[in-house]
């Protein structure tokens, strides 16, 4: 079923709409999820929160694509679920890829007015468009969606070790980028 | 900056940067580069068959922990984490009574989940934790991770049962893990913390390990849906 046709079924507020979403893309979201958790039972609830999440949504969003609209969900939930676990244990495929992220954006100056999320998140978004298409993909896989360097490879083509020696590149090039933005100082 | 603050406003992203990455096909490489790549293919066979030349260290440490049974368990030093398994099946899960973890693991402090095939109702396997370490029991045919299990030349020998032990560092995070086979069942352990606790951490698992070994065989055939 084309996701159009999901999304009629969600306006028409019918609960076949979640099975076929569910059908459709469920291990995509399970996947991202469980990156996250690192646990399929937590991971799977997260999963069918993140259906109500999208059944309260739509209406009256009318997401295109709507694979994204519904990752977003999922893993901001998986993120806040994360964040009540972890303080037992730093293990997951997100934390990993979280403390490569750590030198590149760290800073020794204490910036007295912290930059808002909102703005930092569209300065990501024109860092982004400054990629290459390649780089862009090869970015978000790893620390949007806490790939490993070996799905990374897989998906772009490309070897583990390039893959790493890419990621090395794009975390250079974020923390120039942020430094001549004043978000790093 | 922290990393939390960075993830969040990533989190916020625009959906169609989000669809090119799930979206995104490498292109077609060319007849040049298809031979370099299985060239690259047979290296990473030989890699996976030859685990052992890793094992060897080779190619990177590796730590030793001595058993109360006088028996050794060699980790080997790894680039990156367990692989993540990736089910083909949609899934249903559900927690272990007591009675149920009362027989599979006599008096070890488990708690865990059973996973089963949410079309057939088979059983694929359980997920949980031991003492505070990660602790994953495969069926036969499944494989819920993707670690080596097969490696034979530094694997140690527990009570008569191979083990393939290994661990991956990492800024902050030490993570060791090991897989053997009880019976029919392919077990993963795994146990992560602190970097500067990784001395215990690897004295910690072994001792796990050994203590399942001596439990023997997991038989999951008798959990149901």
């Amino acid at each position: 079923m084309n996701d159009e046709k999901i999304i009629e079924l969600f306006f028409e507020r019918s609960e076949q709409a979640i099975k076929e979403l569910d059908g459709k893309y469920g291990k995509v979201f399970h996947s991202l999820s469980f990156k996250i958790l690192n646990n399929h039972q937590d991971a799977e609830e997260c999963v069918n929160d993140s259906y109500l999440g999208t059944w309260n949504a739509i209406p009256p969003a009318k997401p295109n694509p709507l694979l994204a609209f519904v990752c977003k969900i999922v893993r901001n939930i998986s993120l806040k679920r994360y964040e009540q676990n972890t303080a037992a244990k730093r293990n997951s495929y997100y934390n990993v890829a979280m403390e490569e992220l750590e030198d590149c954006l760290a800073s020794t100056t204490t910036i007295e007015e912290e930059i808002a999320e909102r703005e930092l998140t569209k300065i990501i978004e024109s860092f982004l468009d400054s990629l290459s298409k390649e780089n862009r993909v090869i970015f978000l896989r790893r620390y949007w969606f806490s790939d490993t360097y070996a799905d990374i490879a897989k998906q772009v083509g490309l070897t583990d070790k390039n893959v790493s020696v890419r990621l090395t590149r794009i975390r250079k090039e974020l923390r120039e980028y942020l430094l001549e933005r004043k978000v790093l100082l | 900056m922290t990393t939390k603050k960075f993830s969040n406003a990533l989190g916020n992203i625009g959906e169609n940067y989000i669809d090119e990455a799930v979206n995104y096909t490498a292109k077609r490489k060319s007849n040049a580069c298809m031979k370099w790549g299985a060239v690259a293919a047979c290296f990473a066979l030989v890699a996976v068959l030859g685990i052992g030349v890793f094992q060897s260290g080779l190619f990177g440490g590796q730590q030793i922990a001595t058993l109360d049974n006088g028996n050794t368990i060699t980790f080997i030093k790894t680039d990156s984490t367990v692989g993540q398994l990736d089910i083909a099946f949609q899934i249903e899960t559900r927690d272990l009574t007591e009675n149920e973890i009362k027989i599979l693991f006599n008096d070890l402090p488990v708690n865990a989940y059973a996973l089963f095939n949410a079309e057939d109702n088979s059983i694929l396997g359980l997920e949980g934790m031991v003492d505070g370490m990660k602790l994953i029991v495969s069926v036969p045919g499944v494989s819920l991770v993707d670690a080596v299990i097969d490696g034979k030349e530094n694997a140690s020998e527990v009570n008569g049962v191979t083990v393939n032990a290994g661990y991956f560092v990492s800024e902050k995070t030490s993570i060791y893990y090991a897989t053997l086979k009880l019976g029919e069942s392919t077990i993963y352990i795994e146990h992560a913390g602190a970097k500067d606790k990784r001395e215990n951490i690897k004295n910690e698992i072994s001792a796990m390990i050994q203590k399942l070994i001596v439990i023997g065989e997991i038989d999951l055939s008798q959990l149901s849906k």
